[in-house]
């Protein structure tokens, strides 16, 4: 083809249908088709104003479909990411990522009701439900318990799949996975009747949101004296209705929300259940106990988002691919949602449901213990073959578990400068300071009350940088003392400012993408790495450590010339 | 008059001061932008949004210091984009869809399209995507991507001419 591009700026015929294919493109994968974001302004307008009533800390997301109920909200997550090997395996059900979007699941609709009718959510308020609830930063009585913590890095399991069908590939071991946004708290149960079985999930948010009525297909559980729920029938991605798969959105009288969705049960069932749930004390929600003939209901699962997980892939030597996973958090289970059948099975030697899909893959799930949970992916093509596949894991004795980070001394005082946040997953430090390559980390000891400087935008609170005096376990930091207040006016420029500045250098791409990954992170210490040219140097890769240690220097010797090293922790004089 | 240098050299001059917004103001008027301009940079909405978030929280970090919040935006949202196609964090997110995610399906000419844009030079898609899509000027690609404005109708004419490579073939 000839390159007519003009530099002067002119298109031709070829560049406005490029151009054209390509904003349809973005429109879809922006979503679009479903949310207008066209830069008209009111519709920036309405976004901005339902993003404010979402809060900061929610990410409302594209609805499913432009027709039936607004509320079944489906995240355009990108198959890109899915694992390179082997068979793509499309989930068929995005449910924890429509719970992420239902933070403020009302308002979620809400904001995908201004976007389709601004006018009739702006001007025709139903004369009977109260009027919007200004977002504030006090989460709703409905949570009453502290978000589960992720339990010590010493205590995660691991397991192998021994089979000479399938090739091991690399072991992944992120530090921390969940996003900051990530502010949801999950719980499962799973409910055996004699007519019936399956599973019911909640996630349950903190936000509060704008409370507009919702129909479009829904029916509102009249039983529901707490505020407003609406039952509605699940669907896919693709806006498919799932079988046996109801959603319920209740919008708590104290502005919480609790997101319910089930699997292989009625939904005369589900509404039964649902609506006489309860807040607790001990967990977020207490389903009734069931009268005699019923069918039971029992926790399996409660927590937050995953924080780190550790993940194995193999390859088919036929082809196909398996995911072994371990991760920790309560939204494991959830990987259960959209299954067209689900069946216990025995893995490792205890107990897991195995669930297969509409496209074919498989999903298993365990309780691996003490807080962790085994999920076990296997792609279409291997499906055949999943018996056979969970028969082959087994949990590892201790000799192979991956690498544990190397525990400084108990008593050890670092100085740490960082800001902190406090979200509804509770008191973080953010590392490192002034990067774009930061991260959360735990901390405890922390109070408010000993600083005077924070800030509360949508639920979430963050002061700082601070100075401070910390202990570290390996895991979290644990405050001694806060020094002061770090002045950012005159730390200099931001240094996530000039990345795309350098040109590609092979040397640190093969750095960046191949050497630095296969290193165990965790273990390690290492915090983050990537550009961070401040200086103009695109000849070095920036790496963030927590500290110093004889394990991290020789594991980075190699690559000592092409390293900045920076870290986190500066060990305080004895 | 008052010059600001920005980050990478590139400045602002304001002739008259104008009322300082608060950061919930910023962050209403300017959400759907960034998770707009993001969603070109990656492809993806669910990432975009993530990628957007961090952008504005950049922002939020130092809102009072900035004399031009938005320009910092637009730059933060190129920035963590090029380091989400530079950095581990594809392997992240794989991770995080291990456990809990899912993955979305596009209709044919959608895929294919991102696909291309995927093969696009990372300054070229900048180019491309925002000035096409997102209706940025000349100027404030080369802003956000610290090089002059020729530079960027450079960058225009060689991303247009790959697109159709892929594309039109």
């Amino acid at each position: 083809m000839t390159d007519t591009t003009s530099l002067d700026g002119s298109l031709d015929d070829g560049d406005l249908l490029v151009i054209a294919r390509m904003r349809r493109a973005l429109d879809a994968a922006a979503g679009v088709d479903a949310v207008t974001l066209e830069l008209d302004a009111p519709s920036v307008d309405a976004a901005a104003e339902a993003a404010e009533a979402a809060g900061l800390a929610s990410r409302p997301r594209r609805t499913a479909g432009t027709t039936g109920p607004v509320l079944v909200l489906a995240p355009p997550t990108s198959a890109d990411v899915r694992p390179a090997h082997g068979t793509r395996r499309p989930r068929p059900v995005a449910w924890l990522g429509v719970a992420a979007a239902c933070t403020a699941l009302v308002g979620g609709a809400s904001w995908a009701l201004s976007q389709r009718q601004p006018a009739e959510t702006a001007t025709a308020p139903d004369p009977g439900v109260a009027a919007p609830v200004a977002t504030e930063a006090v989460p709703p009585a409905s949570v009453l318990f502290a978000p589960t913590p992720s339990v010590a890095p010493g205590d995660e399991p691991w397991f192998s799949l021994a089979s000479a069908n399938l090739v091991p590939g690399r072991t992944a071991r992120p530090g921390t996975v969940a996003n900051p946004a990530d502010d949801l708290v999950f719980q499962t149960w799973r409910v055996e009747g004699r007519e019936q079985s399956g599973f019911l999930f909640a996630s349950i948010s903190a936000d509060r949101s704008a409370d507009t009525p919702i129909d479009r297909g829904a029916r509102e559980l009249t039983s529901v004296t707490d505020g407003r729920a609406w039952l509605l029938p699940s669907v896919d991605l693709d806006g498919q209705p799932l079988a046996l798969a109801y959603d319920v959105f209740w919008a708590r009288g104290d502005g919480g929300l609790w997101a319910f969705r089930s699997q292989g049960l009625s939904e005369g069932l589900v509404e039964s259940l649902v609506s006489t749930a309860l807040p607790g004390s001990g967990l977020p929600i207490v389903l009734p106990t069931p009268s005699a003939g019923s069918p039971t209901v029992d926790v399996v699962a409660v927590g937050t988002a995953s924080t780190r997980v550790t993940a194995q892939a193999y390859t088919g030597v036929d082809g196909g691919s398996v995911d072994l996973t371990v991760t920790d958090g309560g939204a494991a289970p959830t990987a259960l949602i959209g299954a067209q059948t689900v069946e216990a099975v025995d893995i490792a030697g205890t107990s897991g449901w195995l669930a297969r899909y509409a496209d074919g893959h498989v999903e298993v799930v365990w309780d691996a213990g003490r807080g962790w949970w085994g999920l076990l992916g296997i792609s279409p093509g291997l499906a055949d073959n999943a018996t056979g596949i969970v028969a082959a894991v087994m949990a590892n004795d201790g000799s192979s578990l991956p690498a544990r980070p190397a525990a400084p001394p108990a008593d050890a005082e670092y100085r740490l400068i960082a800001a902190v946040t406090d979200d509804a997953r509770g008191i973080a430090a953010i590392v490192p300071e002034g990067t774009h390559l930061q991260t959360r980390v735990g901390l405890s000891g922390f109070s408010w009350d000993a600083v005077d400087d924070e800030q509360i935008d949508y639920g979430v609170t963050r002061g700082g940088p601070y100075e401070m005096v910390v202990r570290w376990d390996g895991y979290s930091f644990d405050l001694v003392e806060v020094l002061s207040v770090v002045d950012t006016n005159d730390a200099g420029r931001p240094t996530d400012e000039t990345a795309p500045s350098c040109p590609d250098v092979p040397a640190l791409d093969q750095l960046l993408n191949e050497q630095l990954p296969e290193l165990d992170s965790f273990a390690l210490g290492i915090i983050s790495y990537g550009f961070d040219l401040t200086d103009g140097d695109c000849s070095r890769l920036q790496l963030h450590a927590y500290l110093d240690t004889p394990e991290l220097e020789q594991a980075l010797a190699p690559y000592a010339d092409r390293l900045t090293i920076d870290y986190a922790l500066t060990p305080m004089a004895a | 008059m008052k010059g600001i240098t920005l980050v990478g050299g590139a400045s602002t001059v304001r002739s008259t001061p104008e009322p300082v917004p608060t950061f919930e103001d910023f962050y209403a008027s300017h959400r759907t932008h960034a998770v707009r301009w993001a969603v070109a940079l990656v492809g993806d909405r669910a990432i975009a949004e993530e990628l957007a978030q961090e952008a504005l929280v950049s922002v939020a970090n130092r809102f009072h210091t900035l004399d031009s919040p938005v320009a910092y935006l637009r730059r933060c949202v190129v920035n963590r984009c090029a380091s989400w196609h530079r950095s581990d964090a594809r392997e992240r997110r794989r991770i995080r869809l291990a456990t809990a995610g899912d993955a979305t399906t596009y209709e044919p000419e959608t895929r294919e399209m991102l696909d291309a844009l995927d093969v696009l030079p990372y300054k070229q898609r900048v180019a491309v995507t925002l000035r096409y899509w997102s209706d940025w000027s000349d100027d404030q690609i080369a802003e956000a991507l610290d090089c002059a404005p020729a530079t960027v109708r450079v960058l225009l004419h060689r991303g247009l001419a790959t697109l159709k490579l892929e594309i039109l073939r």
